[in-house]
C-alpha cells in the first residue's frame, strides 16, 4: 500500500499537465533536487551590464513595440550530471521589425556558483560565442525569429557536488527580448524572471509513535498510545520510548533514525504487550513530496525470571523485512540502542524502443519515485542492554560456501585414510 | 567430474565470468560508425550538440543522429581515423566531476559505449573539425560558437 500510494503520487505529478508543470526533480541518484522558483516579472535591465562592456552601446528599456512573452515549457530536471531547469517560450509582438533590425533577447544570470572566473550578474553566455551581448547568435536568431517573433529555450544546470560548497545553489535569470537595429543600438521589453535552486534531498528528521497494541487495551493495559513514549502493564510496567534524530545520509548510506528506550518492568500476568507497530516519520526538509511513515512490527517478549540475568532479560525484536534484531533489557532495568537505517530508491523504468533510440538520452529512461526505508542495525546499546541479530544474508552466503569447502576437504581426506576401500557415491 | 574439478569450474565461472563480461564492455572506437557529442556538467545557455560519421555510413545509423543541433559532419575516411586515433588517446571512461563547461560525453554508434572528454580534448576536436572541407553553414557556425565557447 505504501509503493501504491507513491507510485499514485507520481503519476498524479505526471498527469497534472505538460511538463511546465513539474516542480521538483530528484538527481537520479536521490541525493540531490532542483526546484524551479516562481516565474514572475524582471525588474528592468540594468543597462550599465550590457553598456560596460560594450562602450559606446546605447542599450534603452521601453516596451518592444509592447510584445508579450509566453512561456510554453519550464520544468526541473537533470540532465548531462547536473541538475537545472529548462525554459521554453516565445516573444511576438503586433507589428514587425523594420527592415535591418533583428528581435533577439538578452539574459542576465544571477547564481551563486557563476560560471569560471565570472561574478553575477553577467551576460549569458560566457564565455560569448560571438561579439555581441544577445542570447542568439546571428546565425542562430535566423532560424528562431520572424519580423514579429523570437523564440527561446534554455536548460542550465550546475554539478550537484558543487553542493559541498555551496548550499543551497541558486541560479536565476532575467530574460530581456530586445529589438536591435544591427548596430550598436537596442530597445529592451519587460522582461520575464526565472530560476531554480538545487538542495539536498535527503535532510530531514525522523519522529515516530507506537501504535495498534497487541492485544487491544483492555484487555492489556497501556498508556501512551499514538504517541512517542508508551507503558503498559501493571505492577511495576514496563515500556517504550523513541527519540527520533535528524538526519542527512546519501542515499545508501547507514545513518542514525532515532533512539529506541526500553524499561523491562514486572508486570501482572495478562497486563502487558506482546506487539506493537512503531510507525516512523520521515520528513524530508527539501522534498517534502516524499514524506512517508514507515511500519516497523515489534514483538515484545517477556521471558520467565530466573537466575540467569541474561537469559532472564526481556527483550524487543523487530520484525521488519529481513530486519529482525532483538533488544535487550536486564530485569527491572531500562536501556537505550540507537535504531540504524539507510534510504534505497525507487524507480520506475522505462524500456526505450529498440528502434528508435535516440543518441541523447539514456537507453532506458530512470524516473524518481522516492525513496524506500531500510532498517539496518540496532547500535550503541547502553549499559543493561544488548542486542542479538540474526546473520545478514551475506554472512550467511560466506556460511554456506566455507561449509561447502569443509566438505571437500572432509570428503578427500576421508577418501586418503580408506585406501582399497570402495570409492565414495 | 570429481570434487575438485567441480570446485574449479564453479569458482571459474564465478570469477573470471564477470571479468570477462567487463572487459568486454571497454569501447572499441575503431569498429564505429558514428559519434555524437553531447555536453555534460554545468552551463547556462546549452552547449552545442552534434554527431559525426563516416562518409557513406548506411542510411539506417545517419537516422538515429536527428537529436544534433545540426545535421551530423560527415567525414573521409582519412579524417575519420585521425579523429578516431584523436579520441582513443584523449577519450576517458571516468566522467569525473566536470567543474567547467566544456567536458563532453561521446556516444559511439552503433557500439552505444560512452566515452569522456576533457574541455581541452574537446577543443582539439573542434578546432579540427573546423577545418574539414565540405562543412554546411549550420555546421560551421556551431562548430566556430563551440570554439569560443570552450576556453582555451
Amino acid at each position: 500500500m505504501k509503493y501504491l500510494s507513491r507510485i499514485a503520487f507520481f503519476i498524479a505529478l505526471s498527469a497534472a499537465g505538460t511538463a511546465s508543470a513539474v516542480p521538483f526533480a530528484l538527481s537520479p541518484d536521490g541525493n540531490a533536487v532542483v526546484r524551479i522558483t516562481p516565474q514572475t516579472n524582471a525588474p528592468a535591465l540594468d543597462t550599465s551590464l550590457v553598456t560596460t562592456a560594450y562602450p559606446g552601446w546605447t542599450v534603452t528599456n521601453g516596451a518592444a513595440a509592447g510584445g508579450s512573452f509566453t512561456t510554453s515549457t519550464y520544468t526541473a530536471g537533470w540532465q548531462g550530471g547536473g541538475g537545472g531547469a529548462q525554459f521554453v517560450g516565445s516573444y511576438s509582438q503586433t507589428n514587425g521589425v523594420s527592415s535591418g533590425e533583428q528581435l533577439n533577447y538578452i539574459q542576465i544570470i544571477n547564481a551563486n556558483v557563476p560560471q569560471p572566473g565570472i561574478t553575477s550578474p553577467y551576460i549569458d553566455p560566457q564565455p560569448n560565442d560571438d561579439t555581441l551581448p544577445f542570447y542568439w547568435t546571428n546565425g542562430e536568431v535566423a532560424s528562431r525569429s520572424t519580423a514579429k517573433s523570437v523564440s527561446f529555450s534554455d536548460f542550465s544546470r550546475r554539478d550537484p557536488a558543487s553542493l559541498g560548497s555551496t548550499n543551497p545553489i541558486t541560479w536565476s535569470a532575467n530574460l530581456y527580448p530586445v529589438v536591435y537595429d544591427g548596430a550598436t543600438t537596442v530597445v529592451v521589453g519587460n522582461g520575464a524572471q526565472w530560476g531554480w535552486t538545487m538542495k539536498p534531498a535527503t535532510v530531514g528528521n525522523a519522529t515516530a509513535t507506537f501504535n495498534t497494541p497487541s492485544p487491544t487495551c483492555p484487555p492489556a493495559t497501556c498508556s501512551g498510545i499514538g504517541t512517542s513514549s508508551i507503558a503498559w502493564g501493571t505492577g511495576s510496567p514496563g515500556g517504550m520510548s523513541f527519540t527520533g534524530a535528524p538526519f542527512a545520509p546519501k542515499v545508501g548510506d547507514a545513518f542514525k533514525l532515532g533512539t529506541l528506550s526500553y524499561t523491562n518492568g514486572s508486570t501482572t500476568v495478562g497486563s502487558a504487550l506482546d506487539g506493537i507497530s512503531l510507525d516512523i516519520a520521515l520528513g524530508f526538509d527539501n522534498v517534502p513530496e516524499l514524506n512517508f511513515v514507515y511500519h516497523a512490527g515489534l514483538s515484545i517478549n517477556n521471558t520467565p525470571n530466573t537466575s540467569d540475568p541474561i537469559a532472564s532479560a526481556d527483550f524487543v525484536n523487530f520484525a521488519a523485512g529481513s530486519f529482525s534484531d532483538s533488544f535487550h533489557v536486564l530485569e527491572g532495568a531500562s536501556a537505550t540502542a540507537e535504531l540504524m537505517a539507510k534510504l534505497t530508491p525507487m524507480f520506475s523504468i522505462t524500456p526505450a524502443s529498440i528502434g528508435d533510440k535516440d543518441p541523447f538520452t539514456t537507453p532506458d529512461a530512470l524516473t524518481f519515485l522516492g525513496y524506500n526505508l531500510q532498517l539496518v542495525a540496532l547500535a550503541n546499546p547502553s549499559d543493561d542492554g544488548f542486542v542479538t541479530g540474526v546473520p545478514s544474508p551475506g554472512t550467511f552466503s560466506l556460511f554456506l560456501i566455507g561449509l561447502v569447502a569443509m566438505w571437500m576437504v572432509t570428503g578427500n581426506s576421508i577418501r586418503l585414510t580408506t585406501t582399497g576401500s570402495a570409492p565414495h557415491r | 567430474m570429481n570434487r575438485w574439478t567441480c570446485f574449479a569450474v564453479l569458482f571459474a565461472a564465478l570469477v573470471f565470468g564477470p571479468l570477462d563480461c567487463l572487459a568486454s564492455e571497454s569501447p572499441k572506437p575503431l569498429n564505429v560508425e558514428a559519434m555524437c557529442f553531447e555536453h555534460i556538467g554545468p552551463q547556462d545557455k546549452p552547449m552545442p550538440a552534434f554527431c559525426v560519421s563516416a562518409f557513406g555510413v548506411a542510411h539506417s545509423i545517419m537516422g538515429i543522429l536527428r537529436a544534433a543541433d545540426v545535421p551530423p559532419i560527415q567525414l573521409t575516411s582519412e579524417t575519420w581515423r585521425a579523429l578516431l586515433d584523436l579520441i582513443e588517446k584523449e577519450g576517458s571512461k571516468d566522467v569525473g566531476h566536470p567543474t567547467v563547461p566544456g567536458q563532453y560525453q561521446l556516444r559511439l554508434i552503433p557500439l552505444g559505449g560512452i566515452l569522456y572528454l576533457p574541455p581541452e580534448a574537446m577543443r582539439k576536436i573542434t578546432l579540427a573539425l573546423i577545418k574539414i572541407n565540405g562543412l554546411n553553414d549550420a555546421q560551421s557556425q556551431m562548430l566556430q560558437r563551440l570554439k569560443l565557447r570552450i576556453a582555451g
